[in-house]
Order: structure tokens, then sequence, then C-alpha cells
């Protein structure tokens, strides 16, 4: 995956956000250029590479986001837009009119959704989402941070009925920070979370709605049956951590939000997505050679020398490196 | 010394005038092609249409006329992209040049439209920004993926190590006095666009072919020399073979353009060089 970031502003604070620390760094408000969405472009095509993501901050408050999504697809990319699904009515009507012929199995939107009763609605944020769905539902897919353990999906699945939306929930840990000021699932917690979003089995099955697992997820907290039921619903679930490739828009790149400090560069010091992708591989070696997963057990684990599982996310092991030391 | 192309408008009492003679006809978008091809072609060669459009290339409406001939279409600008994406397929499947200023989004629209398979070509009139035409011209010549040729680099880059008289500007921007004239609706000849523009003529239609005319255009082609005998910078610059003075007007001037011109020409006959080279890594 390659994460574009359009802007760093964004319209939420949600509190578990990854890239808060990585938006106040720079001040200045960025948005990417065009000219270095064609470079882009070119260095994705020239790596083999036909699929971005287009990330933020908020993606959409760029102002050329609907002209760079038809740019991508012209390109013959893939497109992910990860949004959260806030947008102005100028921008709404730009999505509407531009992207309303844009092919569904060629762009996606992933809104990410906060409990409204976590994080209570504000300045009609509720509404807007609600419009942006009405209008962009067909390409739509809802995604969700956990960042405790006692969360709701409820919410989640009203929305996926009341609109129609493409039939995955992409279910991500809230991973700390370099600094782990953001509000993150910790590790003693995740087992906990993950037999809680067991416990929403009956409503993923009523709605044909597949769980998508993103990174940090450790195998050996699934049960079998928890495994079975994941992938009879087309979850293809996956509990690697790898280099996710972030690249800002002032063209810096580094592994993922959380490890924005780690090995950071420009990209224009990579020939190719493949160099850029060892790069930050030998990053996360290099994290885990002290650490090789977030349990004592992943050591010796036979998952995790097999490939099947990474022992967790590779900023929960920093993090707990730098606790430790 | 080969017959010009005669770079004129369309007017159909000019055009009676000029049996026999190679034209680059310049018309507007709404003109009826088919009927004025069909005319110059009976009498005429022709070299190419010059649709000389005033709005972005988002809001021309495409002439399906132009399909399978020989079309640069002039215009100030792509236009949003988010309002153009819609008709790439039927821009490119006409097959036209599209011809944008240098200025304004002149430079990043040539980029776009590249990438996307559309050939570009630039006008030179007046000072670039010599650094963004720098990365222009190292995008075009050197991008590893595939994308359509921007003009002039791409004829310069063609000819570049076949044939040394054509290794400037002018050929590919139809301004090479040898090889073109420009004809005012009544008939006045002018050596470049720019003293068409500047009303600058050296005669009329009585003068083609004369041995007058003749001299006149070589001289013009010649003009470089001088700029050795007054031992003018430009004289000593390495980017020389590439542009021949083209813009030793601006330092002349003291327009403060001629380290950004000697800077440019200079680096783009290192990537000429660099483009024989074949390499295997992105250049940047």
């Amino acid at each position: 995956m390659v994460n574009i970031l359009l802007t760093d502003k964004c319209v939420r604070q949600c509190p578990y956000c990854f890239a808060g620390r990585e938006m106040a760094r720079s001040a200045a408000g960025e948005f990417l250029a065009w000219e270095n969405v064609v470079y882009l472009a070119d260095f994705l095509q020239h790596s083999g590479h036909r699929r971005v993501s287009l990330i933020g901050g908020e993606p959409t408050l760029h102002p050329e986001f609907a002209d760079i999504v038809l740019y991508f697809l012209a390109r013959a990319f893939e497109v992910t837009v990860f949004t959260s699904g806030i947008l102005s009515d100028a921008r709404l009507g730009e999505v509407e009119k531009y992207l309303g012929e844009a092919p569904v199995n060629r762009l996606t939107y992933v809104c990410n959704v906060n409990d409204p009763i976590e994080t209570p609605d504000t300045d009609g944020a509720d509404e807007r989402l609600g419009r942006f769905l009405a209008i962009a539902g067909r390409w739509s897919m809802l995604g969700f941070n956990i960042y405790r353990d006692d969360f709701s999906l409820g919410f989640a699945f009203d929305l996926i009925a009341r609109h129609d939306l493409k039939r995955t929930l992409r279910l991500g840990i809230a991973h700390p920070t370099a600094d782990g000021a953001n509000a993150f699932l910790p590790v003693d917690r995740i087992g906990p979370a993950i037999a809680r979003l067991a416990g929403f089995k009956a409503d993923f099955e009523r709605l044909a709605v597949a769980p998508s697992l993103d990174c940090g997820f450790p195998l050996c907290r699934f049960s079998d049956a928890d495994l079975g039921w994941l992938v009879r619903l087309g979850g293809r679930p996956s509990f690697i951590c790898r280099p996710a490739i972030d690249i800002t828009p002032d063209m810096q790149v580094y592994s993922c939000f959380p490890l924005a400090t780690h090995g950071r560069a420009s990209l224009f010091a990579f020939n190719s997505l493949q160099e850029v992708t060892a790069h930050f591989a030998a990053e996360h070696t290099r994290i885990r050679a002290g650490r090789p997963g977030i349990f004592d057990d992943c050591a010796s684990c036979e998952s995790r020398s097999r490939g099947v599982c990474a022992g967790g996310a590779s900023c929960q092991i920093t993090l707990m490196a730098e606790a430790a030391s | 010394m080969t017959k010009p192309v005669l770079i004129c408008p369309d007017d159909p009492s000019l055009l009676d005038r000029l049996a026999g003679q190679s034209l680059g006809l310049r018309v507007a978008p709404s003109a009826d092609v088919a009927a004025t091809v069909e005319a110059v072609r009976r009498q005429n060669g022709l070299f190419r249409l010059l649709v000389e459009a005033d709005e972005p290339l988002a809001a021309v409406k495409p002439n399906h006329a132009w399909r399978g001939l020989p079309v640069d279409l002039m215009v100030p600008s792509a236009g949003r992209f988010a309002d153009l994406a819609g008709r790439l397929d039927e821009v490119r499947s006409l097959g036209i040049t599209v011809c944008l200023p240098i200025g304004g989004t002149g430079l990043r629209d040539a980029r776009t439209l590249a990438s996307l398979g559309i050939r570009t070509r630039l006008g030179l009139d007046g000072m670039p920004d010599w650094d963004a035409l720098g990365d222009l011209m190292t995008y075009a010549l050197l991008e590893l993926v595939a994308h359509a040729p921007i003009e002039p680099f791409q004829t310069i880059a063609d000819h570049s190590r076949t044939d040394a008289r054509t290794t400037d500007w002018s050929s590919a921007l139809f301004d090479d006095p040898l090889r073109f004239l420009h004809l005012s609706a009544d008939g006045r000849i002018a050596l470049s666009r720019r003293d068409l523009l500047n009303e600058e003529f050296v005669g009329d239609l009585a003068m083609l072919g004369s041995p007058a005319l003749a001299e006149a255009q070589q001289a013009r082609s010649e003009a470089w020399r001088q700029l050795f005998l007054d031992d003018h910078p430009c004289a000593r610059c390495p980017g020389f073979r590439l542009c021949r003075g083209r813009y030793a007007e601006g330092d002349a001037k003291g327009a403060g353009m001629a380290e950004g011109c000697a800077g440019f020409f200079t680096e783009m006959a290192g990537v000429l060089e660099q483009r024989w080279l074949r390499p295997e890594a992105r250049p940047w």
C-alpha cells in the first residue's frame, strides 16, 4: 500500500489520531502540489504499482481533490480515499459532479467513523457524513479504529444498512504515536478487544459485512473459531506489519504515521517503490532486533518464525522498548 | 533552397493566390475544416491545421473533422483537470497536438497532458521560468514511464545527433525562416511569428521564390553569426548550439534572464547526452 497525504489539515480531532503529531510538525497547512501528483503517478507506475491511497489530514480539503482522484484514475490506478466524510457543501458538490461516474471497482472511499456516543457530534458533522454517504455510498466502506476494548459497532452497521455501503468494515487497532500521547489500545487490551469484536458476529453475518483487519492484530489472540468466521465472511485476515509507505505533501516518506521519525527520507532519494520498501523494511528489522514482538512469548512463537504473524505492530514494539529503557 | 511552408490564415481570397504552395492554415475551432481542407488539397499541400482557440482545452468542443488531419490546437491552458478528464479519450483519439503557452499553467498542463498520452507543443514566446522549463525538459527527455512527446524538446532530441542545423528551437516551432514563412491576411510576408505579430514584413506574395526573399531568409537564418562578431556573451555559452542566441535580446536589454537561459540550454545539452546513454535509473 502507498499512502499519499494530500494535506496535513484535518476537520476532526479524533482522540486516537496517529497523525496529530505529524500534522503539528508542519503547521503550514501544506497541500500536495500538482507537479508531484504527476511525479508520484510516474514513480509508482515505473515501480509496477497501480494502487494508491489518498489520505490526510482530510484529503478532501485539498482544493484539487477531485482533479487528483480523476488523474490517478485516468492513469489506470485503483484509488482509495481515506476520509471522514465531512465535506463542505462546495466539495461535496464536486464529488457528486466530477466523481459520480467513477468506476466503483477502481475508486473506494474508506469513511473513518467514530462512535457518536464516544465522540459526540460537533458542527453538524454527523449530518454532513450522512450527506456524503447518500451521494458516495456506492463507492464507500466504513473504517473504525479501536482504541478501547468496550467499543460499539452498532452505529456502523446502521450506516452500512441505511446507505447501502460496500459490505466491508475496515478495522484498525489504534496504535501509539512515537510519544504515545494519543489514545491507543494497550497491548494487554488487544485480547479483550478481539473478544469484543467477535461479539458482533451476528451483525456482520446479518448484513454480510466482511471484517477487514488492518495491520498489527496478533494471530495468537484469535481463536480458531474466530479465524474461521473471519475467513468465511471474506475478511482475508493478515497478521503482518509491513511498511505502509506514507508520502507527505512535501514529498517526505516514512513507514507509517506512528513510525514517522524512523528512517524518514525524501522520496526523491529513491528510484523505485521497491527501494523505498526495502529501506523501511530494514527499519522494521532494526526495531524488532531487540524485541521480536509485543508479547513475551513472541520470541519463541512458531507463527512468527514462519512469517504468518509479525508479533504485533512495530510501533507498539518501539513504544515498549522506549518505555523499558 | 526548398520551398518554405506558408503559415497563413484561412482566408479564401488569400488561399486563391497560393496555388502550388505547402500551407499551414490558421483556423478557428468552429471552422468548416472538412471543406477548407478539401479546397486546399485541390491545389496545395497541407502541412498542418493550426486551430486557434481562446478557451481552455477543457472548454473546446473537439471537432471530429480533425480526426486524421495534422492538427495543432492552440489553447491558453488545459483548464481544470476535472473538467477535462471526461474528454481525454476523445482528445487522444483525434490525434491532435495541443499547443500551450509557456506562461500561466502551460508547463504544468504540458506535463499532465503528455503523461496521459496527449502530444503537446510549447509556444516559447516570451521569457519562461527557466527552472520550471528545465524540469519539464528533463521529464520530456528522460522520464522512463511512457508519455507523449512534448515539443520542441522531442524534435530537438530526435535530430540532435543526426542533423546539426535543426538542433535549435525554431524548426519545432514553425519559426525557422528557411522552412516557414508567416503570411498576414493581406498577403504580406514575415520571417517569424514574432515578426508577424509585430507587423515586421519583408515583402508580399510577389516576392515568393525571388532571390531577394531567399536572401532575407538566409540572412535571418544566419543572424546568430553576428553574435560572434559582436563578442556577445551568447557566443561563449555552452548551450549555444541549441538556442542559437534566441534569447540574446533579453541579455542585451539586461532583462536578467541570460543566466537562466544559459543554465537551461547547457543543462539540456547534458540531458541530450544522457538520453543517448539510456540510463537505467530514474534521473531524479
